[in-house]
């Protein structure tokens, strides 16, 4: 039995944020009566607390619709949401590998931005077909002539082949979903007759049914009893169900060439799955897996660990939790001199790294520390070997070292024309180099440039937004390495290196962050009852020192009556302070310390 | 068969508070409100009611060896009605005479009719609160009296027979010099009180002095130079015979303020009035501060709004140990047993000394008096 492929559209939807796409799917879910009205809010498809708050989806949910179309026919739409930042690029693209269409949706007031650019991108690269969205037209300040012109000339596609809408309203929707079904292409059958092949494109846990992969079917079919080879890892399991996303899962007798479904067996370990992985039926078994897609490494690294060494373990298996719905989060255990057992764990950018702490602390309930962000060097040995070194306590002897090379990424940078000289001078302050500026209207331009990534780690993020009020964009693609002259740059308290705080950096700007960080350290660290020097070091030279003066006095000579429960509640409070703290030989630090280090970059 | 019920509070003290002032000082973060003849009737009557409800709640009458009125300014009440208050307070007590009835005075409201009332109800000790001797700290402070006044005052409690007088100096006044402080001490000494307390000008939320500070227009003295105020204060003091006590208290031999040292001990006591503290058996409790509640609750038989706090064996032990150590004579060695470790640390950090089998400060842990019940704390934690 096999299903008529010409009724199946596999798409995506992809825009810069608050451009609309999760209005658009809610009301593709409406129109399709995909959720009964009793069922439906704002925005089915964003179901991480975290995400409805921070308004971005971080993570797809699939959902399968049935579109009745002019043709008299009911299509099966298969839509993958996509996660709007940049630090998700790696789920877009596992989404785009499952599909064969994209809705670019851009606001009609907005026009184009830097995440329309680097998605669209991405999806030309895919090989998808393009239908490029105005969206919002009902906005008394749609601008539909001068938006088409900005989708033509930077991103070469007509919008003769696209529509406008309001999601808001539903105005032109139908057009749309007729012209997915006009333009998308129906996914190609089988390309190998004989053999199923599916692409994992995702995974879940489900404590009561184990891992449930998200396949997407290429070649053949996949049904309940089947036995099934994970060709990668090579693990074999029993089909106990198949299904679809309606949006919930929903059983179906099989699943055919071309669409996307979910498949439940007896797999209960998450680390038995890999994403990209093919899988193939013992009755059709296929001797070539698919290409998959290109797997995106961690970008960022940081170091976490408990600020109770007592809860070591509790964070361990949170991070283990934590990694099954995010593939794209690592972690491996590590010990630091300063902060005793902890992991290191690796992060798409910087939003991702601050989502996942936040997740520990509200979700899990941990309390931890993490170090300062660090991204991946490639170091090359006088002896000809090369190392990667994604934290600087592990960099190997200043001796050894022949040079250094860092990442560098792309940035394509949307902002008004009044803001290109301040932006300018930031990119130039950041090392960056401003390759080209193309105007994207009379008010806009969009600058295309060169920066390292640890750069941008910190907080370039935060000052592209207050130079420019809010109004630039930006998204950036990685590059590769260029060579770098970097230091490493080290923090002494009390006379002791404290490798949590250690950070590698670019000798010409070793010094000023040195003096920053020994600032920012000296205004949270509390006085001691001996004298604290904070000094930042390159290679044992001291080149920036900050002095914490000792505790001489701490008593309130004062009358408090007789109200000693208030006096010893205030005493409470500042003994339960001291116990939060870290000690670091004789000194203890508070957690502050490491986020208001953070904040020093640049 | 007897029981020895060991958990029967043994109420020693009764504390009366009189929110009552007729200006906010600045530096002041003590619960007060204007002062209004009817509202202060109303105030009366609901302490009689407060006091009738405590003594049900904890089952005995205090057999109050002390008493103490504060403030506010419990002198700004009329005469007739300092009369009413004490013949209240006096039903209650189980004692015939208190050994020591402590009543707080402002200079600017001490009159010789007020203290006749009080002297008559048995009250023998005046707390002043006299400030300092110089009238531009005075003005700074935003005290409503001059130096005279207390000159004045000083001699209408001495003509109506009170001889036990304390005095309240604040140290720490930025912008006036050291002279300035010295001559202070000298001025209050020369007057030959029983008791001088020593408070350092602090920083506390919600007073006018906070306010200052947050937008600039002063700052506090350096750590330093309040450090050599207490310092200068206990040089001067201790030389004219007064003993420091307390971290910020010193009287003549024998006229160490008793209600003072019972809490600080751990001892029990009662108190009313809004934001009145207690410590009665195995509890704790503060009224809140809010007059208005206080009076609606009482005007309806119902015990005024309090924060309870609930205690242990091991939290009185710890109260004791940390506040214990704030009084010159320590702790003893058995009672601070558990914070050995703790102590022996601390010893070797210069803070604390072990003499006579009792655990005590040391110049520099006086100090940091803080520091070292922070510290004190943490040990009790560990076991
Ligand atoms: N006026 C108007 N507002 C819209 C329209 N589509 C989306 N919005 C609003 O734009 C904001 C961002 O939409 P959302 O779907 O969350 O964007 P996403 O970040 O791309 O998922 C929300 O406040 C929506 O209500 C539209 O067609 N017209
Ligand atoms: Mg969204």
């Amino acid at each position: 039995m096999d299903t008529d492929l010409s009724l199946i559209r596999n798409f995506c939807i992809i825009a810069h944020i608050d451009h609309g796409k999760s209005t658009l799917a809610d009301r593709m879910l409406q129109i399709t009566h995909t959720v009964v009205a009793r069922d439906f809010r704002d925005q089915v498809l964003d179901s991480m607390d975290l995400e409805r708050e921070r308004g971005i989806t971080i993570k797809c949910h699939p959902v399968t619709m049935i579109y009745p179309a002019a043709d008299g026919r009911s299509y099966a739409f298969n839509l993958l949401d996509t996660p709007g930042h940049v630090d998700f690029t790696y789920e877009v693209s596992r989404s785009m590998a499952a599909c064969e269409g994209a809705l670019l949706v851009v606001d009609a007031a907005q026009g184009v931005e830097a995440q329309t650019v680097a998605n669209a991108y991405l999806a030309m690269e895919n090989n998808l077909k393009i239908i490029p969205v105005i969206n919002k037209i009902d906005l008394p300040t749609a601008n539909i002539q001068d938006i088409t012109r900005q989708i033509e000339e930077v991103l070469g596609l007509g919008m003769e082949e696209g529509c406008a809408i309001s999601a808001k309203t539903g105005q032109g929707i139908r057009e749309l979903m007729e012209l997915i079904v006009l333009s998308i292409p129906p996914p190609r059958s089988a390309r190998e007759m004989g053999v199923t092949r599916a692409l994992v494109f995702d995974s879940v846990f489900d404590p009561f049914r184990g891992v449930v992969p998200y396949i997407r079917i290429m070649d053949g079919q996949v049904k309940a009893g089947d036995k099934i080879r994970f060709m990668g890892t090579g693990i074999t399991t029993e089909v106990k169900e198949v299904g679809v996303f309606s949006p919930k899962l929903t059983p179906v007798p099989v699943l055919n060439t071309g669409q996307v479904g979910y498949l439940i067996g007896t797999i209960k370990d998450p680390r038995d799955i890999r994403i990209g992985d093919t899988v193939t039926t013992g009755e059709r078994p296929a001797k070539e897996s698919l290409p998959g897609f290109k797997k995106i490494l961690p970008m960022v690294f940081s170091g976490i660990y408990p600020v109770n060494t007592a809860d070591y373990e509790k964070l361990k298996s949170s991070l283990d939790r934590l990694s099954l719905n995010d593939s794209a989060f690592t972690y491996q255990s590590e010990a630091s001199t300063a902060l005793g057992f902890g992991f290191r764990c690796g992060f798409l950018g910087l939003l991702h790294l601050e989502i996942v702490q936040e997740r520990l602390r509200r979700e899990h309930d941990v309390e931890i520390i993490s170090t300062y962000p660090a991204v991946v060097y490639h170091i090359y040995l006088k002896d000809g070997t090369m190392i990667q070194v994604d934290n600087p306590a592990r960099m190997p002897e200043q001796t050894k070292i022949d040079h250094i090379e860092e990442p560098i990424i792309r940035a394509f940078i949307i902002c008004q024309n009044e803001q290109i000289s301040d932006l300018m001078k930031l990119i130039m302050e950041r090392r960056g180099t401003v390759e080209k500026t193309d105007s994207l209207d009379t008010r806009r331009v969009m600058m295309t440039c060169t920066m390292p990534l640890n750069e941008i780690v910190i907080d370039f993020y935060d000052y592209l937004k207050s130079i420019s009020h809010g109004y630039a964009s930006m998204d950036y693609e990685h590059t590769g390495h260029v060579p770098s002259d970097l230091v490493k740059l080290d923090i002494l308290l009390n006379g002791e290196p404290v490798d949590a705080f250690s950070c590698l950096i670019h000798r010409d700007k070793a010094e000023a962050r040195g003096r920053q960080m020994c600032k920012a350290l000296k205004e949270v660290i509390p006085q001691h009852l001996f004298v604290i020097p904070v000094q930042a070091a390159i290679n044992k030279t001291i080149i920036a020192r900050e002095t914490i003066r000792p505790l001489r006095k701490d008593v309130t000579a004062k009358c408090y009556g007789g109200d000693i429960s208030r006096k010893r509640k205030l005493l409470e409070r500042q003994k339960e302070g001291k116990k939060k703290m870290k000690q670091f030989g004789k000194v203890n630090v508070p957690q502050e310390a490491f986020i208001s280090v953070m904040k020093t970059g640049g | 068969m007897k029981f020895i019920k060991t958990d029967i509070p043994r109420v020693t003290g009764l504390y009366v508070h009189i929110p009552f002032c007729d200006g906010k000082c600045d530096y002041c973060a003590f619960y007060s409100v204007p002062y209004d003849a009817v509202l202060a009737d109303r105030l009366l009557a609901a302490l009689e009611k407060e006091l009738v409800l405590s003594v049900k709640e904890i089952g005995v009458a205090p057999a109050a060896a002390t008493i103490y009125i504060g403030g506010g300014t419990p002198s700004i009440l009329s005469s007739a009605q300092l009369e009413r208050l004490c013949d209240v307070l006096k039903s209650f007590v189980s004692v015939s005479a208190p050994v020591e009835w402590t009543v707080e005075m402002n200079p600017g409201s001490v009159t010789a009719e007020k203290l006749a009332v009080l002297v008559r109800a048995g009250v023998n000790r005046i707390s002043l609160g006299a400030q300092s001797f110089h009238d531009g700290v005075l003005k700074l402070l935003g005290r409503r009296h001059s130096v005279a006044d207390i000159y004045r005052s000083v001699e209408r409690i001495r003509l109506a027979g009170v001889t036990n007088i304390g005095l309240d100096l604040i140290a720490g006044v930025p912008g006036f010099g050291e002279d300035v402080w010295q001559d202070t001490l000298e001025q209050a000494i020369a007057l030959a009180p029983r008791h001088v307390s020593v408070y350092a000008l602090t920083d506390e939320e919600g007073t006018r002095l906070n306010q200052a500070i947050g937008r600039g227009d002063t700052e506090l003295l350096s750590d330093e130079a309040q450090l050599a105020a207490l310092d200068a204060a206990e040089t001067v003091l201790t030389a004219a015979g007064y003993g420091r006590y307390e971290i910020s208290n010193y009287a003549q031999p024998g006229f160490e303020c008793r209600h003072h040292c019972e809490c600080w001990r751990g001892g029990e006591y009662l108190g009313i009035g809004p934001a009145a503290a207690s410590h009665a058996g195995m509890e704790r409790w503060t009224n809140q501060p809010d007059l208005a509640g206080y009076l609606e609750a009482l005007e309806q038989d119902r015990p005024p709004p309090r924060d309870r706090d609930p205690l242990t064996p091991a939290l009185k032990t710890m109260e004791q140990i940390v506040f214990g150590m704030r009084m010159a004579e320590g702790i003893s060695a058995e009672t601070a047993a558990s914070c050995e470790a703790v102590l022996g640390r601390l010893q070797a950090e210069g803070l604390v000394d072990l003499r006579n089998r009792c655990w005590m400060l040391t110049p520099r842990g006086r100090h940091l008096a803080d520091y070292v019940a922070v510290e004190l704390l943490g040990a009790v934690d560990q076991q």
